[in-house]
Order: structure tokens, then sequence, then C-alpha cells
């Protein structure tokens, strides 16, 4: 199967496909695809030592601010109603066993 | 009347107000999930699939088939709407459905495509219930060469139909294959390629699979740019569609259900094939071809229609063979393995109450929908409403949230975030996931049959073919793979694949 693969890969290599479109829709595209993907990787390492609800609130208030940039205020509003929407939802109604971190909620 | 006992056992089983609770859960869930875009069946079925261990089996595949063909209903409101798909399955419907609403007839063309998923939905229902017990008989002559062949098959359809290079899919699939030996060897024990890690040793998990290469990766892929979405905001109304409108839609809809359920039983994306291939004949068939695109009524019932019929075909192989046809069935797979349910084809006997309780519930389920969409239209227009800025953090935080409750182990979050990666990098190259996650779920249970096949024949490989339904497979399968060499197939196969332009799964 390994050998199957590698030659499909060389196969493919020498092929030449039609002309791709750009890497990127838009110039600034990489940076936003990167600070996702960081946040993601972030949000899996902070989970234990910091607890669901304050991960989730960091998480939430990091993407909507920096991604597309919203306001201040509904940055912060959004961040935590959802933090403890979902604390609601996936520990108290679910009950999912989430960490709870230092801070204990 | 053995048919109408079982009628009555299945409704037994879904009047009871738990039962009840839990389809109308999923029907809402899979209507919010199909109206957002950007999240899809397979990652909602993924992510309630961990919630759903302390309920009963029943209930749980009730409430997971509901957001199935729930999702085929919201999928249509966005097409409609904005013009965005809300499913892959809805692409075709934003071709005359959108027109329609900007001519302001979105009410019927939001009507006639509820109205129209409701017949196909509950044709689908009543032909899986007359066809998939018969087959499950037939299915018990299998042995292992048979199940194996049958897979290789299924997998080698799936390359086929694939909308993009046939060599770019195999590779996929190929990969998925690999990445299915990871784990235990399930007949002698030993751990394959799983680097010590713990987590590795019951094999890549298929949630956090379908979640990244599903899920995240389509946010990634959205991050991108910011969309605009521009939704019709002129009040919905007489979403009941007049007489003339009934009179055009009534054929091409029971011809789309009639096309969707046997499109529905093979494997692929099947709902999505079935609509595009709806609107192909639709136009064929028509008396005024050149209106189709400009907003008729039949360019949206007819492929509505038939996205839902696929849905119910695709239960088929599932009840009968126990092998999942697409990434959605492959996750219900799970869930019925979780639940300690052997599918495959003692299913429907052994568990009749699974079997006729989904399928009284797909009826009502039918029924539940058609009153969601067709009041309700106007909540599911706000839900449209909420921004991507500030779903999409959401989306990913269901995501994490989702992968890790399934074993609590970051391991399988770093997992998903990893497919995530894979999944936003081939989606660049036009690499198809669907195989890759086919081949991912069958390729274990591939290789048990094969391996106990050539225990069988004590080594010898003849066995696939000396078994005569085994060699059918076999012989199907290998033609479908020669036959884009040969040159006047591949030429129509090309022209298959200029029709369904634009897809993406």
């Amino acid at each position: 199967m390994a050998i199957m693969s590698a030659a499909l890969l060389i196969g493919n290599l020498k092929r030449k496909g039609p002309a791709r479109p750009s890497f990127f829709p838009q110039s600034d595209s990489w940076k936003r695809v990167f600070l996702t993907f960081l946040s993601l990787i972030a949000y899996n390492l902070l989970l234990n030592p910091l607890g669901f609800a304050l991960t989730t609130f960091l998480f939430v208030m990091f993407l909507v601010r920096f991604i597309f940039p919203q306001s201040w205020v509904r940055t912060l509003m959004v961040a935590v109603l959802s933090a403890i929407f979902a604390r609601l939802l996936f520990i108290n109604f679910l009950e999912t066993q989430l960490p709870k971190g230092f801070l204990g909620f | 009347m053995d048919l109408l006992n079982h009628i009555a056992l299945g409704a037994q089983i879904l009047f009871t107000p738990i039962n009840l609770f839990f389809c109308f859960i999923g029907v809402l869930m899979g209507t919010l999930v199909g109206v957002l875009p950007g999240l899809g069946p397979t990652a909602a079925i993924a992510l309630l699939l961990p919630n759903t261990f302390h309920v009963s089996p029943v209930s749980a595949i009730i409430m997971l088939a509901g957001i199935y063909y729930g999702a085929m209903y919201g999928g249509s409101t966005t097409s409609i709407l904005v013009n965005i798909p809300g499913e892959a399955a809805s692409v075709i419907t934003c071709l005359d459905g959108h027109q329609m609403a900007l001519k302001g007839r979105a009410g019927p063309a939001l009507g006639i495509s509820a109205f129209g998923s409701f017949i196909a939905g509950t044709v689908s229902v009543i032909g899986l219930m007359l066809v998939a017990p018969p087959l499950a008989k037939f299915a018990l002559a299998f042995g292992p060469p048979e199940y194996c062949s049958l897979m290789l098959m299924g997998i080698v359809v799936l390359i086929y139909l694939a909308s993009g290079s046939i060599l770019k899919a195999l590779m996929m699939a190929v990969f998925g294959l690999l990445l299915g030996t990871i784990g235990m060897d399930a007949i002698s024990g030993t751990q394959r390629l799983t680097f010590g890690l713990l987590e590795l040793s019951d094999g890549v998990g298929l949630i956090p699979a379908i979640m990244g290469l599903f899920g995240v990766a389509e946010v990634i892929h959205n991050v991108e740019e910011a969309i605009r979405r521009e939704v019709v905001t002129s009040k919905v109304k007489n979403l009941l569609p007049n007489l003339q409108d009934w009179r055009d839609s009534f054929w091409p809809i029971i011809r789309g259900s009639v096309l969707g359920f046997f499109i529905g039983i093979l494997p692929g994306p099947a709902p999505v094939i079935s609509a595009f291939s709806s609107y192909a004949i639709e136009k064929k068939l028509s008396k005024h071809p050149e209106k189709f695109g400009t907003g008729v009524i039949e360019g949206v019932a007819g492929p509505e229609a038939a996205n839902n019929a696929a849905t119910g075909g695709a239960f088929i192989p599932l009840f009968t063979l126990g092998i999942p046809s697409n990434s959605v069935i492959a996750i219900l797979l799970g869930a019925f393995m979780i639940h300690g349910i052997q599918p495959g084809p003692m299913l429907i006997s052994k568990h009749a109450d699974l079997f006729w309780g989904t399928i009284m519930s797909m009826y009502l389920g039918n029924a539940m929908l058609l009153i969601l969409n067709l009041p309700l239209i106007g909540l599911w227009v706000k839900v449209l409403k909420v921004p991507y800025p500030i779903l999409f953090p959401l989306i990913l935080l269901f995501c994490l949230v989702g992968v890790f409750s399934l074993n609590y182990s970051q391991v399988e979050v770093a997992l998903m975030i990893g497919f995530g990666v894979f999944g936003y990098l081939a989606r660049k190259f036009q690499f198809e996931m669907a195989p890759l996650v086919l081949a991912l779920v069958i390729g274990p249970m591939m290789e048990n049959n094969l391996r106990l096949s050539l225990v069988i024949s004590q080594g010898s490989p003849w066995i696939f073919i000396e078994h005569p339904i085994s060699a059918t497979f076999i012989f199907i399968s290998s033609a479908l793979l020669i036959s884009p060499w040969i040159p006047w197939i591949g030429r129509r196969r090309k022209k298959l694949q200029e029709k369904v332009e634009g897809e993406q799964i």
C-alpha cells in the first residue's frame, strides 16, 4: 500500500495540472488562517490549567476581536455570553466532564 | 400481516415522550445546521454523538437520523434566500430558487421545497421499509469474502463518482486505508503505528477526523475572506404554492423522489449527486429548458425532492449490510457500535425495535419538519442574520468541546486540529474528503474480512473469485477502475463532470 501511494504521488507530481488560482484569495488571508489555527492549539493547551469557562471566554474573545475585528463592546458581550451559555449547556445540562481549572468554575 | 405488526411496533416505540422529544430535537438541530452555511450534518452529528451516550440507543439513532434529513430541509432555505448553499446538497437549489426569491416569489419557492422534501422523504421511507428487510435476508448469505469485495466495490464506486481527478480520489482513499491500519491489530493483537500513544491503540478516531476535515477545515476556509451575505429581506409571504405551481412541480417531485432513492443506495455523497441529476433530467424533459436558471419552480422542486429521498436510500446499506455509504452514515455506524449494536444483516431481526422505531420516526420527523419550516420560516431567516465573525468562533468551540468530551483526551483534540490543517490544505489542491473518510471507516472492517477470508481459504487469494457473488463485485470494481482509460467512456464521464461542476463536499 505504501508503494502504491508513493507511485501515485510521483505520478501526480509528473502530471501538470491547469494553473491554480493563487493560494490565498486576499493578501492578509494567511494571517487569519494562521491565527485561527494558533488559537485552536492554544485552547487545547490551556484547557486543563485554566478551566473550561475561562478558556472559552479567552478563545471566543480572541477570535471575535482579531479575525474580523469587531468593536470591544460587542466582543466582550459575545465572549461573556458564550462562556456562560456553553458552561450551562455542557456542564449543567449535558453533564459533560470538562476540566474546571484552578478557579473552580 | 407482518408489515402492519412491525409498523405497530415502531409506533409503539416512537410514541413515548422521550423518543418524541429526541426526534424533535434531531430535526430542529438538523434544520439549524442546514440553515447555517459552513456547518453540515456530518459535523453536527459528530458533535452530538458524545452527548447521546447516556440515552437509549433507539433515542440516539432517532435523533441523529433526524439531523441528517432535517439538514436537507434547512439547506434549501439558505440557498433560496441568500444564494449560498447551506448544504452541499442544495447547491443546485440556488440556481432557480434564488432567482425566484429575487422575483418576489420566495414564498412559493420555500413552500414547494418543503412540500417536495416532505413527499420525497415519505416516499423514500416507504422504499426503505419495503426494500431493506428482503435485502437483509439476501445479505445473510454473505461471508467474509463477499463483504470484503463489497466494501472494495463501495470504495471504488465512490472514487469513480468523485468530482475531481480519479487519481486524487484514489490517493485519498489509499491514505484513508493507511490511517485505518493504525491501532491494535484485530487478529493478532499487536500494536501498529501507534508510536506508544495509548490513545491511538484504538485506531484513529473517526469523530476527530471528521470534525477536523469537515468542521475545522470548512471554518478555516471561510475565514480566509470576509463573506458578505445578502439576505432577501422582503417579507416572505404566500408560502403555499398555487395550483399552477403544483401542476408544474408534481412530476418533478415524483421523479426526483424515485431517482434520489436509488442514487441514495449507492456509496458517495448521494444527496448532492441526486440533486444534480434531478436538475439535469428536469431540464431535459422540460418543454422550456431555456427558462431554467431564471427561476422556474421545477428547478427547485425536483432537486429538493431528490436530495431528501437520497437520505432515505442511504440508510439501506447501513441497515442491511452494516456498510456506510457516506460520511454521515459512517458516523451513525459509529453510533451503533458505541451503543453496542452490531450492524449487519442481523440488525433488522435482532433489533427490530431500533429499525422500525427509526423508520416510524422518519415519517413523523418529516411531518415535524414541514411544520418547523413553513410557519417558522421567519425564525430561520433571523438565524441567517447572525454575522459570521460572531458565528465561527462558536462553531470552532463546539468542535473542540465535542471532540474533547468524547474521551476527555487532548491527544484527540490535537488530532482534530491536525486533520483540520490537512483538510484545509487538501481542499486547496482539490482533493476530496469523502473517499478518505469512507476508507478510514471501512478500512479496518475490510481488513478483518480480508484476513478472515484468507484464513478460510488457507492463504489462497482465489477465494474472492471462486465465490460467485464476490466475483461479481470484484468484476464490477475492476471494470469501473479500468473504464476511464477506454476513450469513449472516459469522455462521457468528463461530460458528466462538467455538468456537476462546482460541486463541493
